[in-house]
C-alpha cells in the first residue's frame, strides 16, 4: 500500500500550483507501468488531501496503457505487458511510456472575491 | 469567483529529484550502483554474501572488488549483521512498514557507506517483487531476483519488474532436481517482456553459474570508473527515450 504516499505527493504538487483555492474537478493519469493501483490510489486521494489541506472536490483516476516500440517500426497500446508485437508477432520493443503518474486536468476556483 | 482550468498537465515527481542526487553522488565517487529487487525469502541476501565473496577474492588477472551494501526491510538488522560479518561496510534502512525503499530513504543513508572504499554499492531493497518497481532510488541497475522454489511463472504474474530490469538473477538453481520448474520458460518469459535483459541462473549455495554473474559486474564497475565513460548502458537509455 504504497498509494497513500503517492497520493500525498500528488496533493502537494496540486496545492504548489493552486495555492489556496478549491479544486473543483481534477482526473489523474496512472501509467500501466507505474507501479500504482488505479483504485488505491482512488481511496487514498481523499484522505490524502485532508492531511494535506487540499480542498478537493471532485477527482477520479484512470489506468493508461503503455505504449510500446517495435523495432519493426510498429507502434501499438500494450496493456497487457507480455504482449507481442500486433505486426511482426515479436517481443522486440521498448515501453516508451506507461512509467508516469501525471495529473490531466485540473479546474481550480478561487473564492478570495467572495470574501472581500 | 474565478474558475480556472489549468491546462499543463502536471507530472508528479516520485522521488526522481532526490534519485539524481544520489547519482551524481555515487557517481562522482565512481561506484556501481544496483538496487537489488525480489520477493521475501529469494535469497538476496545470500547472493549478495556470496557476490561479496566472490569479488573481494583476486583471482588470476582481476582486482579484488569492494562492495558496500545498503539493507531495506521492515525491520530488524539481520542482514545489516550478516553482510558485516561478510566483510563489507553496511547499513540497515528500517522502513517501519513501507513496502519499499524510496529515494529520501537512501539519501539518508547514504553517508553511513564509505563510497570512496568501494566499487559497488548494492541496496537491497525491501522483500517485495511489485512496489519497489516503480521507484527510482539513484542507482545504475535494476536487478530482479527470482528463485526457484517460487515457480516458472512469476515472470509472467509479476511482469513490471522484469520490464523494468536490466537483468534477471534465478537462484537456488541447485533445488531444480528437486522441483518442477521449467528454467527455459522462466527465461523466455523475462526476454519476452524485455529483450535485453540479462540472465543469470545460479546458485550462491553450490556456486553454480556464479561466474558469469560475477563476470557480468566485473565489467559493468570497470566502466564505471569516472576516468572512463560510462557506456550506453549506464545510461538508462531506455528511461531517456521513454521520457519523450
Amino acid at each position: 500500500m504504497h498509494e497513500l504516499s503517492v497520493a500525498e505527493s500528488i496533493c502537494r504538487s496540486v496545492s504548489e500550483r493552486v495555492g489556496d483555492a478549491r479544486v473543483e474537478e481534477m482526473v489523474v493519469q496512472v501509467g500501466a507501468l507505474s507501479g500504482v493501483n488505479r483504485a488505491s490510489l482512488e481511496f487514498c486521494l481523499g484522505e490524502a488531501a485532508q492531511v494535506t489541506g487540499l480542498k478537493l472536490e471532485r477527482f477520479s483516476v484512470e489506468r493508461v496503457p503503455a505504449r510500446a516500440r517495435c523495432e519493426c517500426g510498429e507502434t501499438y497500446e500494450a496493456d497487457e505487458l507480455m504482449q507481442p508485437c500486433p505486426r511482426c508477432g515479436g517481443f522486440s520493443r521498448s515501453f516508451i511510456n506507461g512509467e508516469d503518474i501525471v495529473v490531466s486536468k485540473l479546474v481550480a476556483v478561487e473564492e478570495n472575491d467572495e470574501a472581500n | 469567483m474565478k474558475r480556472t482550468e489549468i491546462l499543463d498537465k502536471i507530472i508528479i515527481d516520485k522521488g526522481d529529484k532526490i534519485a539524481l542526487k544520489n547519482r551524481a553522488q555515487i557517481d562522482k565517487a565512481g561506484v556501481l550502483a544496483l538496487n537489488l529487487i525480489g520477493s521475501p525469502g529469494c535469497g538476496k541476501t545470500t547472493l549478495l554474501e556470496r557476490t561479496i565473496a566472490e569479488l573481494h577474492d583476486p583471482r588470476a588477472g582481476s582486482v579484488p572488488l569492494k562492495v558496500g551494501v545498503i539493507e531495506g526491510d521492515v525491520q530488524s538488522n539481520l542482514d545489516r549483521d550478516r553482510i558485516a560479518r561478510a566483510g563489507a561496510p553496511a547499513t540497515q534502512i528500517q522502513t517501519g512498514g513501507a513496502c519499499r525503499l524510496d529515494a529520501a530513504m537512501v539519501e539518508k543513508a547514504l553517508p553511513q557507506i564509505p563510497l570512496d572504499k568501494i566499487n559497488i554499492l548494492v541496496i537491497e531493497n525491501v522483500g517485495n517483487l511489485i512496489c519497489p518497481t516503480g521507484l527510482k532510488l539513484g542507482e545504475h541497475l535494476k536487478i530482479a531476483v527470482i528463485s526457484v522454489p517460487e515457480g516458472d511463472e512469476k515472470p509472467a504474474k509479476y511482469p513490471t519488474v522484469f520490464v523494468r530490469s536490466d537483468a534477471a538473477v534465478i537462484t537456488k538453481i541447485d533445488l531444480l532436481p528437486h522441483l518442477d520448474y521449467d528454467l527455459d520458460r522462466a527465461a523466455t518469459d523475462c526476454r519476452k517482456l524485455n529483450n535485453r535483459i540479462k540472465i543469470f541462473p545460479l546458485s550462491a549455495k553450490t556456486g553454480e553459474g556464479i561466474d558469469a554473474w560475477i563476470e557480468y559486474l566485473r565489467r559493468l564497475s570497470g566502466a564505471n570508473r569516472p576516468a572512463r565513460r560510462a557506456p550506453a548502458e549506464l545510461k538508462e537509455p531506455r528511461r531517456t527515450a521513454e521520457q519523450k
